[in-house]
């Protein structure tokens, strides 16, 4: 920067003049500026800072997911985001929804929110669905209905209750308590078959011993003997009875517990009924997810590559390419002596 | 004419601009994939893990022949000759050698000729050919005047007078004065190769063990170790310690001598080559019998005489 010694009238900085390389300095800082000021429209172009909004409210039971900035999507893409949260009378949370001007037509009279808290853990995805693209824009400040999936948390609780009733019913130490009995049980009647099968007994003796058949004629033909044969009988059968009581004991201590166990069973059966319910949603919602991921893998590829040969352009520009290190690696093994 | 003006000063702009950006890197994809798995082969190579080498390295050529990068392929064989020779794997280390070679008789790869050379050399020392390994290094070997080089060796060179040194020891011939040869190379080409050097004082170690200078001799295995374990080089830290083992042996200190074979043998265990695995336990058996570990010796006996028969 000089000053002109021709020019000796007017204001100093009338007298200045610049050479070509403060020419070419001052351009570059001038176009630096409009570059970040660019950089700095589009950013907020993007990020909708300078865009309207129309605002919407929502009415849930818990804000579990939901914060303050929570992107609202529609048909896939972001149309807004949550602004506030307020506590209302009717113990509900009042979420306000703020849609960007240029995507409020996505959203339409008979909309319904999903929040749907299965998608990613700790975070809810909010999601407005329109039933019809036929129908008018939906006014502004209206409350949008609320279809709210169950947290992972809540489906935890749902098994942890499961487990808490069968815990409270003492279903387990019954069980516990019911088999030694039941083994006791099964042991009796090991043994009465055993002896049936033996022919030991009356019921034995009837079915496989023909001795019986022989004395049976015999008792018809003699009295006398038919009234020993009978007393015997009724021995025989009576000590076979008394065996037998230990088997009905434990028969009928197995009823009373079963009688016990299944009063709960029906609130038990209604509670699984829901869980099963619960998991259906959340297996429907996560397969929905998965069907995107191969997409999802292929774009990030895609994004990845494009990144890497961005990066690569930017270190070949200057002035980053003169302080980045150009050394290529030695494409061999370096070369060593035997050991 | 204000138009003019910034119209003009647009374009000086992007002129600008323009002269500031290089040429963005748009190299094929099947290269860019290839030079990674060469870099992972590369990597695996220095973790001696021989299979995963193998396999990246593999891989590399495949995209290079799939391509006809010549340079590429040339690399690659060299490359998988190199863990051929490391994992024990000479029939296939051969014929990686055989197709290097044939690419490096074009004139524009003919620089890899010695390279090929030298690792057909070594080839030929770990089978112990060592008439057929003498020949091959003949041509690779600087000229001499008397102990002294005549002119300044490169890498190839020196590893091929460590080579020739190791024949030198073999055979018993000529062990002094390849080694002084190899020891005045180095200093004269003033490569600072940890695995060099360490190279040339387990060579001096070796004659001062023969002239029963045992402390001396210990001391440059100890430095040589060190150095070693600084790059790191597995197959020397386990072949240095072996030395030292066998140096101890020769010494009556048993208890040293033990502690080395048996940190020899991990590393050659880890390394995978089971015939010097095999070698240190027959030495470490012997030390456990002067240490009088009946049991242990007999049992390393026998573990030596299964691995023999399978």
């Amino acid at each position: 920067m000089k000053t002109d010694p021709d020019n000796k009238t007017g204001h100093y900085i009338h007298k200045i003049t610049y050479n070509y390389r403060e020419r070419v300095v001052g351009l570059f800082i001038i176009s630096a500026f409009v570059l970040i000021s660019a950089l700095i429209i589009i950013s907020g172009r993007n990020q909708h800072f300078f865009e309207k909004r129309v605002t919407y409210y929502m009415d849930v039971v818990s804000s579990e997911g939901i914060s303050q900035g929570s992107i609202v999507k529609a048909i896939g893409t972001e149309v807004g985001m949550v602004s506030a949260m307020n506590l209302t009378e009717n113990s509900k949370i009042r979420i306000t929804i703020e849609v960007y001007q240029g995507s409020r037509s996505y959203i339409r009279a008979g909309a319904k929110a999903v929040v749907n808290r299965l998608a990613n853990i700790s975070v809810a995805l909010i999601e407005i669905k329109s039933d019809s693209i036929n129908a008018p824009v939906l006014a502004e400040g209206s409350v949008i209905p609320v279809e709210e999936t169950p947290s992972l948390n809540d489906l935890l609780l749902g098994v942890a209750h499961i487990i808490q009733a069968a815990d409270e019913h003492d279903l387990l130490n019954k069980l516990e308590t019911l088999l030694p009995k039941l083994e006791v049980t099964i042991e009796n009647a090991h043994k009465i078959i055993a002896q049936i099968a033996t022919g030991h007994g009356v019921l034995g003796a009837a079915v496989f011993d023909k001795q019986v058949e022989k004395e049976l004629k015999t008792v018809v033909t003699s009295g006398s003997e038919i009234l020993q044969e009978a007393q015997g009988t009724i021995g025989l059968a009576k000590q076979r009875l008394m065996q037998m009581q230990p088997l009905l004991n434990n028969a009928q201590y197995i009823s009373q517990d079963i009688r016990l166990a299944a009063q709960s069973l029906p609130a038990m059966i209604l509670e699984l009924n829901e869980i099963i319910a619960k998991a259906n949603t959340a297996l429907t919602l996560i397969n929905g997810e998965l069907e995107h991921i191969p997409g999802t893998v292929i774009d990030t590829r895609r994004t990845l590559g494009k990144t890497d040969h961005l990066i690569d352009s930017v270190q070949s520009t200057w002035p980053l390419s003169n302080d980045i290190d150009k050394h290529k690696p030695n494409p061999l093994i370096p070369v060593q002596p035997l050991p | 004419m204000i138009r003019i003006e910034i119209r003009t000063y647009l374009l000086l702009l992007a002129l600008l601009l323009s002269a500031c950006a290089g040429d963005a890197i748009t190299r094929p994809a099947a290269i860019q994939e290839a030079e990674s798995d060469t870099n992972n082969g590369l990597q695996a190579f220095s973790d001696a893990d021989w299979h995963s080498a193998q396999r990246f390295f593999s891989r590399a050529l495949s995209l290079y022949q799939g391509i006809d990068n010549q340079q590429g392929v040339l690399y690659s064989h060299i490359n998988l000759a190199e863990v051929g020779l490391s994992a024990g794997d000479y029939p296939a280390a051969q014929i990686h050698l055989k197709r290097a070679g044939d690419i490096a008789k074009l004139p524009a790869f003919q620089e890899y000729q010695p390279r090929i050379s030298l690792l057909l050399a070594q080839r030929a020392i770990r089978q112990q050919d060592y008439v057929q390994a003498e020949k091959i290094l003949q041509p690779l070997l600087p000229e001499f005047n008397e102990l002294t080089p005549v002119n300044t060796p490169d890498t190839i060179q020196l590893t091929a007078i460590a080579s020739r040194t190791t024949i030198a020891f073999a055979q018993q011939q000529h062990e002094s004065k390849w080694t002084q040869r190899y020891a005045r190379a180095l200093s004269l080409s003033g490569n600072s190769s940890l695995a060099l050097q360490s190279r040339l004082l387990r060579f001096q170690a070796d004659l001062l063990q023969r002239e029963q200078h045992y402390k001396d001799a210990e001391s440059l295995l100890q430095r040589a170790l060190t150095g070693y374990k600084s790059v790191p080089l597995r197959s020397g830290i386990a072949a240095t310690l072996a030395q030292l083992g066998c140096l101890s042996m020769t010494q009556s200190h048993w208890q040293d001598a033990q502690d080395y074979f048996i940190r020899a043998i991990q590393v050659f265990r880890y390394l995978g080559d089971q015939v010097s695995v095999m070698h240190n336990t027959q030495h470490l058996a012997t030390v456990e019998l002067e240490l009088g570990n009946l049991e242990r010796s007999n049992s390393l006996t026998e573990w030596l005489i299964e691995r023999q028969k399978s």
